[in-house]
């Protein structure tokens, strides 16, 4: 496990910064999801959060994702205050900079393999959509089911399809959250394989949450995320 | 018990209280259709109870009546004096007149015997109350009025009373005044009392009455008396049970009271498609609990049960509902019917309010047997959810489309099913199988619902993904991908909308071939009836002398004396009889036959041969065609005659059996006429002649002039009135259906609100996803729209080929009115895409950090 002060990156211009963020969620009792968290992750860099389950690592990726925003603090990503964004440019923010990979793979079961790799593409309105769906499905094994519906692939096969959609438009920071914690041992580590070829031919910063410590272990760095707070 | 409760607490209860607003949703369905149904069923009620009530004031105690052909002549009453030992009898005499005190009022006409009326009828005295003013009633003139009646005109005892009856200017005096009760409640009040004597002449009946009621003594057999009176009457003469003239007068108007049964159900299956449309989605929503429960050994039974509790509780709240907002719609309702029945049907008919009771209780079981029913396909599916895959997201529609095979056949095979019940006849003159064959339809378009989506998606792919980019491929993507939501949605709003086109093809089908007839058959240049006041109708009828009176008139080229009057066949069963010149009908046509001979030669020889035409309803009605003979009750007895040809006819349901006016002169020896039509001399102006009339006509005759074009455009404002409502109720049932998809697509945003925020998470904008769920409503109304196009060709073709014929006799020449069914079919698509307005907004708004943090 590293150190706090590990959490600077050794060395680079930082691709994520985030500096003393917090996220509370209102309520009667309201919730504090991150404290003051200061984080800097370099360009390229593998960085693995690991923590107990409601430490705040999924809550750290969705503000990094400009999924959701934070109650404090900045979020520079490539030198932008993505919290400070309008909504419109969040929005391209999240459908050109960032790929995101679920737990629960979350592709869209009316479409097909095809289609969802090539939707974020699409959404930009990009002509070559699908002959980089094509690429990545090949690039993810998964080209001769591409037209099958995701009800039709195993819980492997459905991650790396959610990996190629995560890397269809061309984004330079990859956030997989818990990406193995539906798969069993054997496609758990085919995934994280994946993950981890992907990122070092594309220059892919990768920024990784994960109960595992087997996956964590293939991280260039380790942060561990407890109570909102990295210990 | 428990775990049932625990299993109810999961998949119902539980949501329900977790997401109020959605369990709503389908309960406000529901409630449109009861409300709908509730309203439409009470202005039914009330317009055959108002019938009925004033058909039984009328006929007060009577357990008999004796009736005939041309009335009763008041010398036969003599014979039925020994009913005297066992009961007691009192005439009545009947027809209608218009107040011509300035309100145009049209009013009943009762004339009776004082002294014998109290046994029958109850009638009650106000004033006078002394004997020796009572007895000045009986004079010559004096008539009774009840007392809501006289004051609302200002009438008084002493007051003379201005009247236009039997085609003359008249006046009466009140001679007294009737409590609102018994006989004085007949035409709701609006009724004038009289002596025989002075019905008659009003009337122009001088000799006859209408009817004789006959009320017996306590232990008196009805069927021996009948017996009896039927032996000693003359020729033309009957007896009948009371009952009998209720239920005619419950006749009046059928075709009306049909056509608002026909789109009232039509309304409430749509609701019932709603319903099964949110048990559907609910049990789509819920299937990885259910999968869960089963996985825990819950039985397929507990869960059918839970589905199915779910389905009677929104059945029942939205029944109850739906009750409430009946209550509003059944007034509305009333007062837009009863004014159309009134003024078009029966001018005296004062159509009140019946007891809301029956309508509450008919739309309560409408509403819970649909409810249940709706409710059983989706529970089932419930049932055979499998707990393991069910996990996976897809997998019902995965299921759903392997079994496009089966549904397809069985939808084919319910179409040749229904083309073969076409073709079969009525039952008791009801199309039983015609309206078999619709279900049938229905039933079919419901199978082939997933498959046309599919379609539908499929082939519109690359030309949304073109024209709307991300937004329109997403669309089809979420259309085609929600089969199970998106088929019943689209049945829904399909069976509406094609039920709606085949109303309107078969109304303007209607409006066209009436508009041919009344071209062909109005072939007279000036029509003379009596004045009518107010009404619509036909009031009363004209005297003998006015034909001789308006062949003299300068500019007259030939008159043709018409009359019709209520018959019946040998086994009593009601026609119309009617009798026209058939010199003048053999001039200028006006008979349209259906084989399409010339109506002039046929006119000229049945004329010469004593045979008679019959109208397109007798024929069908009497199973009669060309040459066949027709059964008739004549005063001079039962009489037959052969058909000389069938013409076309629109003036009643009923049938009719047309003689000519010598013939008819001789059988039932009645002069008057119903309306009279001129032909004008060569050169002489419709005006012009009219006004020759009127000048010559001075005070002798109370008569309104029409001229062909006006008459032309009465018949047809007529009709355009009577399927007003219609238009009203079309409208209702497409509103129910666009909710419907309103509802189906606000329950699937709310469901699908994951996909929207990973949609919005992968970068996709408010605008494109709000847009996909317009485009998807789109997709529906679209998709819907041509499959109602189909059904409603196959609904119109039932309707106009079978339904129709076989319920009224009527045949119509099928018209498509491209323009209006363009415009309704256009309303339906730009109202479904409205519909997708909120569930669009609620997408688009879709968090997607707390959707994604559910998991």
């Amino acid at each position: 496990m590293s150190s706090p002060d590990a959490r600077a990156a050794p060395s680079s211009a930082p691709a994520v910064v985030c500096e003393r963020v917090s996220k509370v969620y209102s309520g009667v009792r309201p919730v504090v999801a991150l404290d003051t968290v200061d984080l800097a992750v370099s360009s390229g860099e593998f960085l693995a959060i690991v923590g107990p389950s409601g430490g705040g690592k999924s809550t750290l990726l969705h503000l990094v994702a400009g999924i959701d925003r934070p109650t404090s603090g900045s979020i520079r990503v490539g030198g932008r205050d993505i919290g400070a964004l309008p909504e419109s440019e969040l929005t391209l923010y999240r459908r050109r900079e960032v790929g995101v990979v679920f737990q629960f793979f979350n592709l869209l079961p009316h479409l097909t393999v095809r289609e969802n790799v090539e939707l974020p593409r699409l959404l930009d309105g990009k002509k070559d959509a699908y002959l980089r769906a094509r690429e990545l499905l090949d690039r993810v094994d998964l080209a001769e089911r591409g037209e099958a519906h995701p009800y039709e692939l195993s819980g492997g096969e459905m991650q790396r399809a959610a990996i190629a959609r995560g890397l269809v438009t061309g984004a330079r920071l990859l956030l997989a959250d818990e990406p193995t914690g539906n798969l069993d041992s054997r496609h758990g580590e085919e995934v994280l394989e994946l993950l981890d070829h992907v990122r070092r031919e594309r220059g892919v910063t990768l920024l990784l949450a994960t109960h595992s410590p087997a996956a964590a272990r293939r991280a260039d760095r380790i942060v561990e995320l407890r109570d909102g707070r990295f210990s | 018990m428990t775990g049932f409760r625990l299993v109810l607490s999961a998949l119902v209860i539980g949501p329900a209280r977790r997401r109020p607003i959605r369990a709503l949703l389908p309960v406000v369905g529901v409630a449109v259709g009861v409300a709908a149904v509730a309203a439409i069923h009470h202005a039914n009620r009330s317009i055959t109870e108002s019938f009925r009530e004033a058909a039984r004031e009328v006929a007060g105690k009577s357990d008999l009546v004796v009736v005939g052909a041309r009335g009763v002549p008041i010398d036969a009453i003599e014979r039925l004096r020994f009913l005297w030992r066992i009961g007691s009898f009192a005439p009545l005499v009947s027809g209608s007149a218009v107040l011509a005190d300035g309100s145009g009022e049209v009013v009943s006409v009762l004339g009776t015997d004082y002294g014998a009326e109290g046994a029958v009828r109850d009638m009650r005295l106000v004033a006078p109350t002394t004997g020796a003013e009572r007895a000045r009633l009986l004079t010559s003139g004096t008539v009774l009025l009840p007392v809501s009646f006289a004051s609302r005109h200002g009438f008084r005892i002493g007051s003379p009373v201005p009247l236009v009856a039997g085609g003359v200017r008249t006046r009466v005096v009140v001679g007294g005044l009737l409590e609102l009760s018994g006989l004085a409640r007949a035409a709701g009040g609006d009724v004038l009392v009289t002596d025989l004597f002075t019905a008659g002449r009003l009337l122009g009946k001088t000799g006859f009455v209408d009817r004789v009621d006959v009320v017996l003594d306590p232990g008196v057999s009805a069927d021996a008396v009948r017996s009896e009176i039927a032996r000693r009457l003359p020729a033309g003469l009957s007896v009948e049970p009371a009952g009998r003239a209720a239920l005619a007068a419950g006749r009046m108007a059928r075709a009306f009271r049909f056509n608002l049964n026909a789109l009232g159900s039509l309304t409430l299956l749509v609701g019932m498609f709603l319903v099964a449309n949110a048990v559907s989605i609910s049990v789509l929503r819920r299937r990885p609990e259910i999968a869960t429960l089963r996985s825990l050994g819950t039985s397929r039974a507990s869960i059918f049960t839970a589905f199915a509790v779910e389905g009677l509780a929104v059945g029942a709240a939205g029944t109850l509902l739906g009750e409430i907002g009946g209550l509003v719609l059944a007034r509305i309702a009333l007062r837009v019917v009863s004014g159309t029945v009134s003024s078009v049907y029966a001018p005296t008919a004062k159509i009140s309010a019946a007891g809301f009771g029956p309508p509450v209780l008919a739309a309560a079981v409408a509403g819970g047997l649909s409810s249940f029913l709706a409710v059983l396909f989706p529970a089932v599916e419930a049932t055979r959810v499998p707990p393991a895959p069910a996990m996976r997201p897809g997998s019902t529609e995965q299921v759903r489309r392997h079994r496009s095979g089966p549904r397809a056949a069985a939808a084919a095979l319910s179409l040749v099913l229904a083309a073969a019940l076409s073709r079969a006849r009525p039952v008791a003159g009801f199309p039983f199988f015609g309206f078999g064959a619709v279900a049938l339809v229905v039933f079919a378009l419901a199978l082939v619902s997933p498959i046309a989506v599919s379609a539908g998606a499929a082939s519109t792919r690359t030309a949304f993904a073109r024209f709307f980019g991300p937004a329109g491929r997403l669309a089809t993507a979420f259309f085609g991908g929600s089969l199970g939501r998106n088929a019943v949605a689209v049945t829904a709003l399909a069976m509406a909308l094609a039920m709606t086109l085949a109303m309107i093809t078969t109304v303007a089908s209607m409006r066209e071939t009436v508009r041919t007839w009344v071209e062909s058959s109005l072939r007279a240049d000036l029509w003379v009836r009596p004045a009518s006041g107010r009404a619509g109708a036909v009031v009363g009828d004209l005297p003998g002398e006015i034909v001789p009176f308006l062949q003299s008139v300068s500019g007259v080229e030939a008159v043709d004396p018409f009359r019709v009057r209520d018959a019946s066949d040998a086994s009593g069963r009601a026609l119309t009889v009617g009798a026209s010149d058939f010199r003048v009908l053999a001039r200028a046509g006006g008979a349209p036959l259906m084989d399409g001979r010339d109506s002039r030669k046929t006119a000229e020889v049945a004329r010469r041969r004593g045979e008679v035409l019959v109208s397109e309803p007798y024929a069908r009605r009497f199973g009669a065609s060309c040459g066949d003979m027709a059964l008739l009750v004549t005063p001079k007895g039962l009489r037959s005659f052969r058909i000389a040809g069938v013409y076309r006819d629109f003036a009643n349901d009923r049938g009719t059996i047309l003689l000519d006016r010598s013939l008819y002169l001789d059988l039932f020896g009645d002069d008057r006429l119903t309306s009279a039509g001129i032909l004008a001399r060569h050169g002489v102006s419709s005006e012009d002649l009219r006004r020759r009339i009127f000048a010559a006509v001075g005070g002798r005759f109370a008569v309104e002039v029409t001229t062909n074009r006006e008459l032309r455009r009465q018949v047809l404002r007529i009709f355009d009135r009577t399927f007003a409502v219609t238009r009203a109720l079309e409208g209702i049932a497409v509103a129910v259906a666009v909710l419907g998809i309103a509802n189906a697509l606000v329950a699937s945003a709310v469901e699908r609100r994951r996909s929207f925020a990973l949609l919005r998470a992968l970068g996709a904008s408010r605008r494109q996803i709000g847009s996909a769920v317009l485009l998807e409503a789109l997709l529906t109304g679209g998709v819907a729209t041509v499959a109602a196009v189909a059904a409603g060709a196959a609904f119109a073709a039932l309707l106009i080929g079978v339904i129709n014929p076989q319920s009224f006799g009527w045949s119509f020449v099928p018209r498509v009115p491209i323009g209006r069914l363009a415009a309704a079919a256009s309303a339906v698509l730009l109202a479904s895409v409205a519909a997708g307005l909120v569930p669009g907004r609620i997408a688009a708004s879709t968090d997607p950090a707390a959707a994604l943090s559910e998991e």
